[in-house]
C-alpha cells in the first residue's frame, strides 16, 4: 500500500509536461531533475566528449521545452520523444559540420587497442577512458543504439521509435556494436586484461 | 558471430552467466556460448559504467529557470496593470447590466397570461385612468383655472373602489417605492400600452 501510495504522489513525465504546459515552474524542475543528466551524457557521448558541446546541447533542449511545451503531444511516452528531439539536435550537428569528425578512425582506436593490450595491469581510469574512446570509435548510428540500450536502458522498441527504424534495424546496429566493441575491448575486458 | 535473438540480447543487458538457470544457459550454448556470452557482457557492462559520469554543472539549472520564469511571467499578466479603451469598459458594464435585469426580472415575455388578467383588473385600470386623468388636469389647469373638472372626471377621480371584488385586487405598491420596484410589482413596463389598448 505505501508503495502504491507512493507511485500515485510521483507524477508521470506527461502529467509533468502538462503541468508544464500550464507554465508550472515546480514542474519543470523536477523533469529536469530527471532528465539533465541522462541528456547530458548522452550529449557528451554523441558528440565527441565535448562537455562545452554537452552543456549548449542540453540546453537547447530543455529550451525547446520552454519556449514550446505544445510541441509535446501528452498522449505520446515522454522520454520516446525527449530523445527524439535530442537525436535530431545531435543529427543536424553532424550536418552542419558537413563530416562526422566525432567519430574516432577504427584504426586508432585498434593501435590504440595493441598498446594498450600489453600492459599488465590497467588502471581502472585508463580502462575507463579506453572504453569511452572505443564507444567514440562506433558509427554515430550504432553509437546512438548502443548507448540508448546499453547505458540508458531503453528498450528496442523504444529505441526503434526514437531512431526512426524498425526494430530489426536496431539489433542488427546493437549486434554490430557489440561485435565492434567486442573486438576493440577484448585485450582490455578478456581474461589477460 | 551470430545475430543474437531477443531472448540472448535481453538476457545479456540483464545477467551475468553464473546468474543463468539451467534451460537459460541452454540457449545461450545453443546460440554463441559461454565465452562469447561473457566478453559481451562485459562490453555491455562496460557501456553500463559509462552511466555514471559526467554531470551537467549546476549553472545550466540556474540559468533554465531563469529562461522558464522569464517565459512564464510574461503570460500571467496581472489584472491591474490591465487598460481597457472606453467603449469596452462601457460595453462589459452594459453587459453585466443585462445580465442583472435577466436575472432580477427573467426573460421579457416568460409570463404572457399575466397580462390578460391584469387586464381585466380593475384596480389596474383605476389606476391608469387616474394617472390619465391626474396628467389631463395638470395639463389643462392653466388654461381652464376657473373651470370646475366636467361629472366624467370627477367621477373618475373619485371612484370607489371599497365595493370591487377583492379576489381581483393586486398587493398596492408603496408610493414611495423607487420606479424599478413599482414597475416590479405591476407588471413589466412594455404591460401597460397593451393593457390600455384592451381597455
Amino acid at each position: 500500500m505505501p508503495d502504491q501510495k507512493q507511485s500515485k504522489a510521483i507524477p508521470t513525465d506527461e502529467e509533468l509536461m502538462q503541468r508544464i504546459q500550464r507554465g508550472q515552474e515546480s514542474a519543470f524542475n523536477a523533469l529536469y531533475d530527471r532528465y539533465s543528466q541522462r541528456m547530458y551524457r548522452y550529449f557528451y557521448r554523441m558528440l565527441g566528449q565535448s562537455a562545452e558541446m554537452a552543456h549548449d546541447f542540453t540546453q537547447e533542449l530543455f529550451l525547446k521545452i520552454i519556449e514550446q511545451p505544445e510541441a509535446f503531444d501528452t498522449q505520446r511516452r515522454f522520454s520516446t520523444w525527449f530523445y527524439a528531439v535530442a537525436g535530431n539536435l545531435v543529427k543536424n550537428e553532424y550536418r552542419r559540420k558537413a563530416k562526422q569528425p566525432l567519430q574516432a578512425p577504427l584504426e586508432e582506436a585498434n593501435t590504440a587497442s595493441a598498446s594498450i593490450g600489453a600492459l599488465p595491469d590497467l588502471d581502472a581510469e585508463v580502462r575507463k577512458a579506453y572504453i569511452e574512446k572505443a564507444v567514440q570509435a562506433l558509427r554515430p548510428h550504432h553509437r546512438e543504439c548502443f548507448l540508448l540500450r546499453y547505458q540508458e536502458g531503453l528498450a528496442v522498441q523504444e529505441i526503434s521509435e526514437i531512431v526512426d527504424c524498425p526494430p530489426g534495424t536496431v539489433k542488427s546496429r546493437l549486434h554490430y556494436s557489440l561485435k565492434k566493441l567486442n573486438e576493440l575491448l577484448s585485450c582490455v575486458l578478456g581474461p589477460n586484461a | 558471430m551470430e545475430p543474437l535473438t531477443n531472448h540472448i540480447e535481453a538476457l545479456l543487458a540483464t545477467k551475468d552467466y553464473e546468474e543463468l538457470t539451467k534451460t537459460e544457459r541452454d540457449q545461450v550454448t545453443q546460440s554463441c556460448g559461454q565465452q562469447e556470452y561473457e566478453q559481451l557482457r562485459q562490453v555491455i557492462l562496460s557501456g553500463q559504467s559509462l552511466a555514471e559520469a559526467p554531470t551537467p554543472p549546476p549553472s545550466l539549472k540556474a540559468n533554465l529557470m531563469k529562461a522558464f520564469r522569464q517565459k512564464h511571467q510574461r503570460r500571467n499578466i496581472p489584472l491591474h496593470s490591465l487598460t481597457l479603451p472606453f467603449w469596452q469598459a462601457a460595453a462589459i458594464a452594459a453587459c453585466m447590466v443585462l445580465m442583472g435585469q435577466f436575472v432580477r426580472f427573467g426573460p421579457v415575455y416568460a409570463h404572457p397570461p399575466a397580462m390578460a388578467w391584469e387586464a381585466n383588473d380593475s384596480i389596474w385600470f383605476k389606476k391608469v385612468t387616474q394617472i390619465v386623468a391626474d396628467t389631463a388636469l395638470a395639463v389643462f389647469s392653466a388654461d381652464d383655472q376657473l373651470k370646475a373638472p366636467k361629472d366624467s372626471e370627477a367621477a373618475i377621480a373619485v371612484t370607489d373602489t371599497r365595493h370591487l371584488p377583492a379576489e381581483k385586487l393586486l398587493p398596492q405598491p408603496v408610493s414611495d417605492t423607487p420606479g424599478w420596484a413599482r414597475r416590479s410589482a405591476l407588471g413589466t413596463v412594455e404591460n401597460a400600452p397593451l393593457l390600455l389598448m384592451v381597455h
